[in-house]
């Protein structure tokens, strides 16, 4: 009591600041009514969730094949695939665990609500004698199935080990593997999504303020050959150029940088830049026939009219005055784009062998990895619904008049 | 519209035929004075045309690409370093081997003779034997290269035409229920729209794409009557296409669904429905008569814009082996042979062929899509 008694004026102090800023906080996104239009989004989110969690698990289980016996890998005898099958729980039942499955969790009784006991050893060594205790434990035999045990861990972020036979044996979790695999993805997202506004953005505006001259032709047939030059195509070809016949970055990673993370050096920069240009050009190419559009559009509003009558500069009315409202369109595609950026990079991944989240899944699912497959779905999944909010937000941020009542 | 009065005019000088300017004769003029779409419009009836025709043209290089039954052979790597195993169209030529500038064999009736030498395949001895050429250089298997690739046309673009009409269908019927019928019927229909939305295209399509080339694999060891057995035999005989327009299928009409509502939306309450209505018009008629040919034109803007993402989609899931059934020619999967074969450093050939084929293509749907655009959809004309 004496030490909160002395820190008391302090923690008052510390309580006001973090009401303020919570307040704060709560203005900054939209007030009250934003709040609640986001808490409504997120509850909605959890249906959708469990939903495609559910089609995921049938998916994956539906494969032919299982994890300890998947094509390419040692025929294993077919005790040892038993035993693994029940270390893992997978020789449970797969949606729900009826009396006809016959898997009885406890000995030959079946019940749909019943107590287990549970005999724990305790003791031992310095914490005394060994003995044993047992507890009885709630059970419910109906959902003892593989699907609900997941959604259960899941509830508690276990996502559990990985099944795949490199990965099992040191008994990586899933969420080990993918926090070590997300940022080298997220490297090459935001690095792509970055480079897309840097290049989009000035080349639809000179497209817009050039509009129908040589500038904006040549804006657009770039745009155009952005969207039609395909990853799978762009990514060999920037290989052969610029890793291959000039030499000036390493075709493919040697220094595991892309697991160290990102460090300002020319060999990182060397790293990132081929994945980065393969998958920025194409999003530049969409920014860019975006902010043409929207410019174009603005520059025809009464207010810029207005602008120029009073005798604004050009260069004023197009900057100050016009660019402004032009960019909400531009801006609201960050939320999908970031999104889109995580499959994007998959492909990119892929051609550029790079050790991120597609790689992860490729390999899972050839693997039959049920547990990683889970992983990295519900994860990609997670990260479309939050895109799909974002861009709501970002809706009213930029234009006031709309409201979410 | 003041474009489109523009136009009329001259519509009635070229073609005195005319007899009124209906919308669908106001787009066409409003197409054709896009040149570039014009020129990717003759260039994907090329494309079409050649995909359709394939058999005629590989004639002359003599695969039958979707078999390759009579072009497999082996070739010998006598004093040959791994790079070169499969020699460049161009090194024949330098090497002089006579009047073949190009990797040469030739043919017998049934079976194929191919004798080597370094780098090329000696013309034949005998006049009466067919002559072959791979213009553009072959593959690991000895399959010309220029076979498959149009032989690929085929794959991508049914996967482009198959996928966008698909899109179209059902996302149209979707949207315009879920729209023209609003309330309750409104309300269930878009949360499922929107639980689809969460859930990401790609992993889903990979997932269904190793289900099912897993099932084909599995069937061709055992046999299997009945629909399943049918279908698993149509979808060999298209080579895996059948179950890649499902996989492609599943997620791709739930943007088409929700364009086609806010259109119906949009056009619900307008004063001709209204007009209609008041008349005494049935719900079909309103929807077939009135409401269709006023949304049709930017949905089917939407959707050829998507022609290229489907394309694409297949090209990738080639490219890492879950598109087509391996053994069909398809430009993903061909482009994946440059890392395969070592690409990179040598027979650059195998990498140029089928990317110019693909973004030749992508490019033309692309100003297809633009062209289509300004010309059906006026509010968004020169965007």
């Amino acid at each position: 009591m004496a030490v909160s008694e002395t820190t008391n004026p302090n923690s008052q102090n510390v309580f006001m600041i973090i009401r303020k800023t919570l307040s704060r906080a709560v203005d900054m996104i939209g007030g009250t009514s934003m709040l609640i239009f986001l808490f409504r989004r997120i509850l909605a989110a959890i249906p959708v969730l469990l939903a495609i969690t559910l089609v995921t698990f049938v998916l994956s289980h539906l494969l032919p094949g299982g994890p300890f016996n998947a094509v390419g890998q040692r025929r294993m005898p077919e005790y040892l695939i038993q035993q693994l099958e029940e270390k893992f729980g997978l020789n449970k039942p797969l949606l729900v665990n009826t009396w006809n499955d016959g898997y009885f969790p406890d000995g030959d009784d079946w019940r749909i609500i019943g107590y287990r006991t549970e005999v724990h050893t305790e003791g031992g060594g310095a914490r005394g004698d060994i003995h044993q205790v047992e507890n009885e434990v709630l059970r419910i035999d109906l959902l003892d199935s593989q699907f609900f045990n997941y959604v259960w861990d899941a509830l508690h972020l276990d996502f559990g080990p990985s099944l795949n036979v490199a990965l099992r044996d040191q008994n990586v979790q899933v969420s080990e593997e993918i926090s070590k695999r997300l940022p080298v993805s997220i490297q090459v997202g935001v690095f792509a999504v970055l480079l897309g506004f840097v290049i989009g953005i000035p080349l639809g505006v000179l497209a817009a303020v050039y509009h129908n001259t040589l500038i904006d032709y040549g804006a657009m047939f770039f745009a155009v050959m952005g969207q039609s030059v395909p990853n799978i195509v762009l990514g060999p070809i920037l290989i052969i150029i610029f890793a291959v016949e000039l030499g000036w970055v390493p075709v493919i990673d040697q220094q595991n940088q892309w697991r160290e993370g990102p460090e300002l050096s020319l060999y990182y920069l060397k790293i990132l830049a081929l994945p980065v240009l393969a998958l920025g050009t194409g999003m530049s190419a969409g920014i860019a026939r975006l902010t043409r559009a929207s410019l174009l559009q603005v520059l025809h509003e009464d207010y810029v009219r207005t602008a120029r009558a009073k005798g604004l500069r050009e260069r004023v009315v197009i900057y100050v005055h016009a660019l402004k409202n032009a960019m909400i369109p531009v801006a609201t595609i960050v939320g999908p784009l970031l999104a889109a950026v995580l499959t994007g990079t998959f492909v990119v991944e892929l051609i550029f062998t790079i050790p991120g989240l597609g790689k992860v899944f490729v390999d899972s699912v050839a693997a039959r990895d049920y547990t990683m497959i889970m992983g990295v779905s519900l994860l990609y999944s997670i990260f479309l619904i939050a895109g799909n909010i974002l861009v709501d937000i970002m809706y009213t941020w930029l234009d006031p008049r709309i409201r979410f009542d | 519209m003041a474009v489109a009065e523009g136009a009329e005019p001259i519509s009635l000088e070229e073609e005195s035929i005319h007899k009124s300017a209906n919308p669908w004769a106001d787009a066409w003029h409003m197409f054709r004075r896009n040149k570039a779409s014009v020129i990717s419009l003759i260039t994907i009836i090329v494309i079409v045309f050649v995909a359709i025709t394939a058999t005629f043209w590989t004639k002359a290089g003599l695969i039958d690409a979707r078999t390759g039954a009579k072009a497999r052979h082996t070739i010998n790597p006598v004093n040959q370093t791994a790079q070169d195993a499969y020699p460049d169209p161009g090194i024949c030529a330098r090497d002089g081997q006579g009047q073949n500038p190009y990797w040469c064999g030739w043919l017998d009736d049934e079976s194929l003779a191919v004798v080597q030498d370094r780098y090329c395949f000696r013309a034949a001895p005998d006049v009466n034997q067919k002559q072959w050429c791979y213009v553009l250089g072959g593959d690991s298997q000895g399959k010309d290269w220029l076979s498959q690739t149009i032989y690929g046309a085929q794959v991508s673009l049914s996967v482009g035409f198959v996928g966008a009409t698909m899109a179209l269908l059902v996302g149209l019927v979707y949207g315009v229920i879920s729209g023209y019928y609003g309330g309750r019927v409104d309300n269930i229909m878009m949360r499922i729209v929107d639980f689809m939305y969460g859930i990401p295209y790609l992993v889903l399509v990979i997932l269904l794409q190793v289900f099912f080339t897993e099932i084909a694999r599995e069937y061709q060891d055992s046999e299997r009557g009945g629909f399943v057995g049918f279908v698993l035999d149509l979808n060999q005989d298209m080579g895996g296409l059948l179950f890649l327009f499902f996989a492609l299928g599943v997620l791709s009409w739930i943007g088409m669904a929700r364009l086609a509502r806010g259109q119906v939306l949009s056009y619900r309450e307008k004063e001709f429905v209204e007009a209609a209505r008041a008349v005494g018009a049935k719900d079909r008629r309103i929807i077939f008569v009135h409401l269709l040919p006023n949304i049709m034109g930017p949905l089917i803007v939407a959707e050829t814009q998507q022609i290229p993402g489907y394309i694409f989609t297949e090209a990738f899931l080639s490219f890492i082996g879950l598109g087509v059934q391996p053994g069909t020619p398809s430009w993903g999967a061909m482009i994946s042979e440059v890392r395969t074969r070592g690409g990179f450093f040598s027979n650059r050939h195998i990498l140029l062929v089928p990317s110019l084929a693909l973004v030749i293509t992508t490019l033309s749907f692309n100003f297809l899509g633009d062209g289509l655009r300004d010309a059906l959809d006026p509010r968004l004309r020169g965007t």
